[in-house]
């Protein structure tokens, strides 16, 4: 009985978390209010066995008590700050609606950067991708009499097919980054700040759990309010270089049903003006190089991709790496991010 | 899993007690022999920290009962998510080492189905991009020509699509095996493994030169066996990878994977059926327009027959799997690997601050870049 009254004592700085998310000043209070009541029985028990040492730990650890007290507060008004102040100028900046906070922007922001980014592969695999691997794999037959061959006149077109799907990989790469991103914002809202922060400011009260404690405070602080303020400044850098991304060029490839199409009624003509593998003409390539290698295009998604995918998701993981290590410094835990950041 | 019985632990850290105070023991009665105020000084000294040390073991002990004996719905109430877990469904009764273990186990389904829709559609991906039609050319010849003129793989530059699977199913593949890894890693701590530890931590806490090799090895033992069950089930009250990818019923992974039917057109029937006509028409008039009406019928029986149990794929479909992986994959990365890491890196904070009280300063900085 007794056991189960400790662990729940620990626990119950989460009692308040029930429906919805859970409102972390209460949580705090609680947790708080918790480790200053263990305190007070360690306190206690020190005149109970005459302990010394004991005791002056218990006195040296309500001092810890209080500047929990004063960092709750700290962060209220941190909170206040970010959502009235923060939000209200960076939002009116990017062009969020009034009441929006920081970090639902911010997953606004990341949610429409995956979204744009989704669509943007989407037309690349059907506009020029999947029509240049179609056109890539025609060849031809020529059967007499059980003498045949057959040539793949179009294969040289496997060149920047290649380069095309290893872009298209890339892309993918960078989306997966965007999305992981738009993952730590909603953890960040739901999860680290509102619960793990007040875990960690009840671990921080207890000498031998004070550098967890640090720790998830950092960690609650710097991806609650520093990590979704980077990824919308990072957004205000990346919309101040305006790139429309053109779309993709027409690629002639054999459609699914044309093989059966009445047109070909008297002819062995490739349905494709892109490519005819019995016309052993190089020119098709460069003319795939060309739709591929656009200048204007491959800029626009270049930017998109690498900037606005995994250049500023590196740059935001590691200002938000940064700043739990430093903060978990100022909160009393000696911590290496560098596993995280090298994760990142 | 079950909590595991440490009585070994406690019978074997009350002897190494006693081997360490009969080292005092001889320690003090030779300082007192050879009248070396150095032994008996170093005696009283060890004998109090023999006892810090037992202390913790008492308290690791019995912070472990409490862990079996505590009911997971005690705090079940608190999350959002709790009773969504059903792969397997974590109970009321479940102790901490039972929730944090079914929660890894939800997190590896979570994993695994993600890895079986990206299977899935790399598989179907495959299939299609080497799909190749030879067209009858020319048409009025009634495909008496064979396999004169040209071939297609219509749906060839799939294959771009199979490289980006290629690199999700890689990146679930790490991600599962460190579920794997953590799946072993609490069976191992809520086994009693860590626990043999600490006997020698009490031994080396008290011998000349071994005091820091002792205090890091209790440090290390006590946030393990402490800490990381504890993280993993507050995760578990707060984190559920389904609801994260707004599905809280658990299907649209296994959609995606299983749901893939329907088709790839093997052409328009109606064309080909009309380019036989039309061919027919041609020759013959009206009686050959029949007769090629019924030759392209026979060619759609024949393709219908060759291509019954070949499946049929959408390519709109297999875009919304697509989608889907792509928002799996970063969801099952940060639930098996980056919550892992952070994990660690609580564990080797709190081991820090525990090793200082014990008189050692324990980096862990090392374990986390194995990690």
């Amino acid at each position: 009985m007794m056991r189960t009254a400790l662990l729940a004592l620990a626990l119950v700085s989460l009692s308040f978390a029930d429906g919805g998310p859970p409102d972390w000043v209460p949580i705090s209070l609680l947790a708080v209010l918790a480790g200053l009541g263990v305190l007070v029985i360690f306190y206690l028990i020190s005149y109970l066995v005459e302990a010394e040492q004991m005791r002056a730990m218990a006195t040296s650890e309500m001092w810890q008590v209080f500047v929990t007290g004063v960092m709750i507060a700290g962060f209220v008004g941190a909170q206040a700050l970010s959502t009235e102040v923060f939000a209200q100028a960076f939002g009116g900046a990017f062009g969020a609606e009034a009441g929006v906070t920081h970090i639902d922007y911010a997953e606004e922001v990341a949610a429409s950067m995956a979204d744009a980014q989704w669509n943007q592969l989407s037309e690349f695999m059907n506009g020029i991708v999947i029509p240049m691997g179609n056109l890539a794999s025609i060849g031809g037959t020529c059967t007499f009499f059980g003498a045949a061959f057959s040539y793949a006149g179009c294969a040289s077109i496997n060149i920047p097919f290649s380069s095309a799907s290893f872009a298209a990989r890339v892309m993918s790469t960078a989306l997966m980054a965007v999305n992981s991103q738009l993952v730590l914002l909603r953890l960040a809202s739901s999860f680290f700040f509102p619960v793990l922060m007040p875990f960690g400011l009840f671990l921080r009260t207890f000498h031998v759990t004070r550098g967890v404690g640090g720790f998830l405070i950092a960690f609650g602080v710097a991806f609650y309010f520093v990590y979704p303020i980077s990824i919308l400044v990072t957004k205000g850098m990346f919309d101040k270089v305006s790139k429309p991304v053109p779309g993709s060029p027409g690629i002639d490839a054999v459609s699914v049903d044309e093989t059966f199409n009445y047109e070909q009624l008297y002819t062995f003509d490739v349905p494709a003006d892109s490519c005819d593998p019995f016309a052993l003409d190089y020119g098709y390539t460069e003319t795939q190089i060309q739709n591929l290698m656009d200048r204007e295009r491959m800029d626009a998604l270049l930017y998109l991709f690498f900037i606005g995918g995994l250049f500023t998701t590196a740059l935001n993981l590691l200002v938000a790496l940064s700043v739990v290590r430093a903060l978990s410094r100022v909160f009393g835990a000696e911590v290496d991010v560098s596993a995280l950041a090298r994760i990142g | 899993m079950v909590c595991a019985d440490l009585s070994w632990v406690y019978s074997l850290s009350v002897l190494s007690l006693g081997i360490t105070l009969i080292v005092i023991g001889v320690a003090y009665a030779l300082g007192q022999l050879l009248s070396n105020p150095q032994f008996n000084v170093w005696a009283k000294t060890e004998i109090f920290q023999v006892f810090v040390s037992f202390f913790f073991v008492i308290l690791v002990i019995y912070l472990n009962g409490s862990f079996c004996t505590f009911k997971y719905s005690s705090i079940a109430s608190l999350s959002p998510h709790a009773e969504e877990y059903s792969h397997p469904q974590i109970l009321g009764d479940d102790n901490v080492m039972d929730a944090a273990g079914k929660y890894l186990a939800n997190v590896a389904y979570f994993i695994k189905t993600d890895m079986r829709a990206a299977r899935a559609v790399y598989g179907v991906m495959e299939e299609a991009s080497r799909y190749t039609r030879i067209p009858c050319m020319p048409a009025i010849t009634f495909c008496f020509y064979g396999m004169n003129g040209y071939n297609v793989r219509p749906y060839s530059g799939f294959s771009g699509w199979i490289q980006m699977l290629g690199f999700s199913l890689y990146t679930d593949t790490a991600s599962y095996l460190t579920v794997l890894v953590q799946m072993g890693l609490l069976a191992f701590i809520s086994g009693g493994g860590i626990m043999a530890y600490l006997p020698f931590a009490i031994i080396f806490r008290s011998l000349p030169f071994m005091r820091q090799l002792g205090g890091g090895l209790l440090a290390i033992c006590i946030s393990l066996f402490l800490i990381y069950p504890g993280l993993l089930v507050v995760e578990s009250l707060f984190w559920n990878p389904y609801s994260m990818l707004g599905d809280a019923d658990w299907r649209s992974l296994e959609n995606a994977a299983e749901g893939i039917s329907g088709g790839f057109t093997h052409g328009s029937y109606e064309g080909i059926v009309g380019a036989m006509a039309s061919a027919g028409a041609v020759a013959w008039g009206p009686v050959g327009a029949a007769i090629g009406a019924a030759v392209g019928a026979l060619i759609v029986v024949i393709i219908e027959v060759a291509t019954h149990y070949a499946g049929v794929w959408e390519q709109a479909g297999l875009e919304g799997a697509m989608q889907a992986i792509l928002r799996a994959g970063p969801i099952s990365f940060l639930s098996a690997t980056f919550l892992f890491a952070f994990n660690m890196i609580a564990i080797g904070a709190s081991a820090r601050e525990l090793g200082r009280l014990l008189g050692q300063e324990v980096d862990l900085s090392r374990l986390m870049q194995v990690v």
